[in-house]
């Protein structure tokens, strides 16, 4: 069994550019329980944020979609 | 498969740290910090039994990826909560099976046959670090003779190739969501990273908030398009955002690995369809949506619920649960079969599948009933002779 090369692994790791020292060390995000109240409940239908105008999609012109930022929001630890 | 106490390397903190284990301190609620990583003791696996382990774990998966087919034939997308804009995008991705990376089954498995499925995290599962790297480092320094139930990296770097052969550009974007504080998510992301480029691939981390929208593609930050996308960020989670819709429609030009129809396997909802379709198979418990069903003794999973929040167990004897925030997509209730108990600890067995075939084991350890937040990782080996 070989793991390939672990200096590799090492330069990816350090390019994570991670530290052990954040303040919040714990296991996820907002502990177990995930996001507390401000989660968006999963498989709602999407927020548009029609203050922006940015780009609109092909299949639905009408909608509009912020230029950065519409994924991410979630604040739980994706972990299962 | 049996628990052994072992000797913990002197340096065994500083040395999982430096290894990529930079999430291996966990505050508890009371302010106190355990370890993650757990080396006072280690399982031990007969060869024999991984290889019966390997073909559970296969056949599993193949009922799996049949269990979903059939949601789709028999448009059961409202059993899983996903919302009707979005059935098409599941069916087409599973009809046109665009990449797919890992996944990492939980079983209930005590060393006796059979296995027991408790779920299948098919879309976004982590401990990948821990059980590709971590603990095989730790079996090189404290077991070299022996060897260890751990194809991951390799099955990565190879399924990347695989992956790569299909790509008309190699730059793959691998994204993870910088809310997540612990690094767990950023390491697992990275991890997954280095081990497309050892495969030929370019490949790009970038947080989920980063990315962009056009008006007729994804870009990253330095508005490069998003052709290729690993993302360490459930689906449902991504369907529920600003952007749900432009990454499933037909004509964006962005291919997600995990692909759409994992959402079917990473759904609780799975185990009551596997239920359906193979009744009383050995590796499965009874599970229903509906309702327990008269079974006096199970447990309430919420759907789309993560790291056992939620979760209630119901006994003749007891209620336990676990608070959290879901539950309102839906309910599966599966029979309660207990966590196997070593050493006063409760056992879950992770069985990783790396595209399409067993690929290696981590175990984690918790005090209680429901695995949560709060485990910890041990390591294994397998009592035989290493294979060259």
């Amino acid at each position: 069994m070989q793991l390939g090369a672990l200096t590799a692994l090492a330069l990816a790791l350090s390019g994570c550019n991670m530290t052990s020292d954040d303040d919040d060390d714990d296991d996820c995000a907002m502990g177990p329980l995930g996001g507390g109240d401000t989660v968006v409940v999963a498989m709602q239908v999407p927020t548009v944020d029609t203050r922006t105008t940015t780009g609109t999609s092909g299949a639905d012109a009408a909608a509009v979609v912020p230029e950065r930022g519409g994924f991410g929001t979630h604040l739980a630890s994706c972990g299962g | 498969m049996r628990r052994v106490t072992v000797t913990p390397r002197p340096d065994w903190h500083s040395t999982v740290g430096e290894q990529g284990l930079i999430y291996v301190d966990t505050e508890l609620p009371d302010g106190e910090v355990m370890s993650y990583w757990d080396e006072t003791a280690a399982y031990a696996f007969e060869l024999d039994e991984v290889y019966r382990l390997e073909e559970a774990t296969e056949e599993l998966h193949r009922m799996a990826v049949a269990a979903a087919e059939h949601v789709v034939a028999r448009n059961r997308y409202a059993d899983f909560g996903i919302p009707d804009w979005a059935t098409e995008a599941v069916a087409r991705s599973l009809r046109e099976q665009p990449p797919t990376l890992y996944g990492r089954f939980d079983l209930a498995y005590d060393g006796s046959w059979p296995p027991k499925l408790l779920e299948y995290n098919a879309d976004t599962p982590t401990s990948l670090v821990e059980a590709g790297i971590i603990q095989w480092f730790w079996l090189e320094d404290t077991h070299p003779d022996r060897d260890q139930w751990n194809s991951l990296h390799e099955r990565l770097v190879e399924t990347w190739r695989k992956i790569g052969k299909g790509l008309h550009d190699p730059l793959v974007h691998v994204a993870w969501s910088n809310e997540e504080e612990s690094g767990e998510d950023q390491m697992t992301a990275g991890y997954l990273a280095e081990t497309a480029r050892q495969a030929g691939l370019q490949a790009k981390l970038i947080p989920m908030l980063s990315i962009g929208w056009d008006g007729r593609r994804f870009r990253d930050a330095a508005d490069q398009p998003i052709t290729t996308c690993f993302k360490l960020y459930p689906w449902e989670w991504m369907l529920a955002e600003p952007y749900g819709r432009l990454a499933v429609e037909p004509g964006t030009p962005t291919t997600w690995i995990e692909p759409a129809w994992k959402l079917l396997l990473s759904n609780k909802a799975l185990l009551a369809v596997l239920w359906e379709l193979y009744p009383d198979h050995p590796y499965l418990l009874p599970a229903y949506l509906d309702s327990p069903r008269g079974m006096t003794e199970y447990v309430v999973k919420p759907l789309l619920g993560r790291e056992g929040a939620s979760v209630r167990i119901v006994t003749g004897a007891e209620e336990i649960s676990n608070p959290g925030i879901y539950g309102e997509e839906g309910w599966c209730y599966q029979q309660f079969h207990p966590l196997p108990e070593f050493a006063g600890n409760r056992v879950v067995l992770g069985s990783w599948v790396v595209g399409g075939e067993s690929a290696g084991a981590g175990i984690r350890e918790s005090p209680g009933l429901i695995t949560d937040g709060y485990a910890r990782f041990l390591p294994h080996y397998i009592d035989a002779p290493r294979q060259a």
